[in-house]
């Protein structure tokens, strides 16, 4: 998803009540396979599927990102996507 | 045996402790550098410094060997020379008692180290539990039988208890060769059961986990297994008495203490856990 | 040494050559306490008479719980692993592309086994477990 320097706001996610620690890496995950999920049936322009998208690019590593987007294209993310 | 005629002069001829004073015997120094010898010698193989196991082999030998020598001694100690009182069968009970807890604490650690992973699956395994893509044990198949034969080892063993403290020589025989034999069958299942497991114990934390575990415990019911038909042997042999016969009662002891641990892990990691 | 201090024998000879009590009870009529001995001997024989009965019920419950509990879940058991024997057989010839796909925290190997080839854990059954290297 290209960022346009214009319009780009940048945000912080807000507070989520499922991952109340300070250990964020579950909540990075759990948008990142959100977003999956979500693009899989809606399609990558679907507006609200994006708020997993800002989550986890927010809240991830980015070569973490990077590993499950390489292991996806694998065939070998161990996440359930369906 | 009438005491009442007996003069100072022949009980000055014996003890005046219940205790078992050993005498000097080669078994303690034997046993620990053939323990050292296989401790080195599993090191060094599993590193790679060996090129071969003949030594790990030789060292459990000599292992065995040393217990075998240093049990049939104390065997002829309780049986033929009479030296286990009371106290010293009270203090041994005491001393294998201690033995178990430890053993306790070595399969809490097991547990600890199962829950642990199980409880919060962390990210790199899909964060779940069985992590993504492996198969857990069924436990309504060979799990539930072995279980099944376990509790039935109960209340064999529980038969030769009794039978034992009745005099009841064949039904001692029985109870004891019934246990033995689910023992035995029970590590069989356990072989078979690993051999058709979809997972190994190279399969993340899961395989590590409950091979660590079971394997463990399946290493305690080989040992179980000796255990009972050494008491079966014992048996046969009129070695025990219908109140001498702490082999068997720590024999027991260590058979329920190992169920209730088969129960839990079989409730926890077979059950819960897939 | 030690064993001699701690089995401290009767003293036989002082002084003046044997000693006087030699020959004396070693335990005096009064000083037997008869009771205890009593109780002992009848908290033993009713062990051994109790246990007539709980031997004969564990035994009991040995051929109609136990048996039978077992014959009644070994059958089935036995039934399906048959049946999983002939699922192991199609699994032995598929062929690697149709094999499950393996995750990175599956197969480690981070260095070869000592036992075998290296490559094969203990109770490796070529037939459910595969290593698939590219």
């Amino acid at each position: 998803m290209a960022i346009d320097p214009e319009t780009f706001k940048f945000e912080t996610p807000q507070f989520d009540p499922r991952f109340p620690n300070q250990n964020q890496t579950k909540n990075c995950a759990q948008n990142y396979v959100d977003y999956q999920k979500c693009i899989a049936i809606k399609g990558e322009d679907f507006e609200p599927c994006k708020i997993f998208w800002r989550t986890y690019t927010s809240l991830c590593p980015v070569d973490w990102v990077e590993k499950w987007n390489d292991q996806k294209e694998a065939g070998k993310l161990p996440f359930k996507l369906d | 045996m009438k005491l009442k005629n007996m003069t100072n002069k022949v009980r000055g001829n014996m003890q005046l402790h219940p205790f078992h004073l050993v005498g000097p015997s080669p078994w303690p120094m034997f046993t620990s550098f053939s323990l050292m010898n296989l401790a080195l010698s599993m090191a060094l193989t599993s590193h790679g410094y060996m090129g071969h196991n003949y030594f790990m082999f030789l060292a459990m030998f000599v292992v065995f060997y040393s217990m075998t020598l240093w049990f049939k001694d104390m065997m002829a100690e309780s049986s033929y020379l009479g030296d286990h009182t009371m106290a010293v069968k009270r203090g041994m009970n005491q001393g294998f008692m201690l033995f178990v807890v430890s053993e306790m604490l070595m399969f809490v650690s097991l547990f600890w180290a199962y829950l642990h992973s199980a409880l919060n699956p962390n990210v790199e395994m899909g964060m779940m539990w069985p992590p993504m893509g492996m198969e857990a044990m069924s436990p309504a198949e060979l799990p539930l039988l072995n279980t099944m034969m376990l509790l039935a080892s109960g209340v064999t063993m529980t038969y030769a208890h009794h039978a034992l403290m009745n005099k009841d020589r064949k039904n001692t025989l029985y109870g004891f060769m019934y246990s033995t034999m689910l023992m035995v069958v029970f590590v069989f299942c356990q072989g078979l059961e690993y051999s058709f497991s979809s997972f190994t114990i190279a399969d993340s934390v899961y395989g590590s986990a409950f091979f660590s575990a079971t394997g463990l415990h399946g290493m305690h019911m080989m040992m179980l297994a000796m255990m009972l038909a050494m008491c079966t042997w014992r048996v046969y042999n009129y070695d025990f008495t219908n109140t001498s016969h702490v082999g068997a009662e720590t024999t027991m002891l260590y058979l329920h203490v190992l169920d209730m641990m088969w129960l839990f892990m079989y409730m926890v990691m077979y059950w819960w856990g897939s | 040494m030690f064993k001699r201090l701690t089995q401290r024998q009767f003293v036989r000879f002082n002084s003046l050559g044997v000693s006087k009590h030699i020959n004396e009870a070693a335990f005096h009529p009064s000083k037997i306490n008869k009771a205890a001995g009593e109780a002992f001997v009848k908290e033993y024989t009713e062990k051994v008479h109790h246990s007539e009965a709980v031997t004969k019920l564990w035994k009991r419950i040995t051929y109609i719980v136990a048996v039978p509990a077992l014959i009644a879940t070994a059958i089935p058991v036995i039934n399906i692993e048959l049946k999983h024997a002939k699922h192991r057989e199609h699994l032995a010839h598929l062929p690697d592309e149709e094999w499950p796909v393996q995750y990175d925290y599956q197969n480690i190997r981070s260095r070869n086994f000592w036992w075998g080839d290296g490559d094969k854990t203990l109770f490796w059954n070529s037939s459910v477990n595969r290593h698939i290297t590219e």
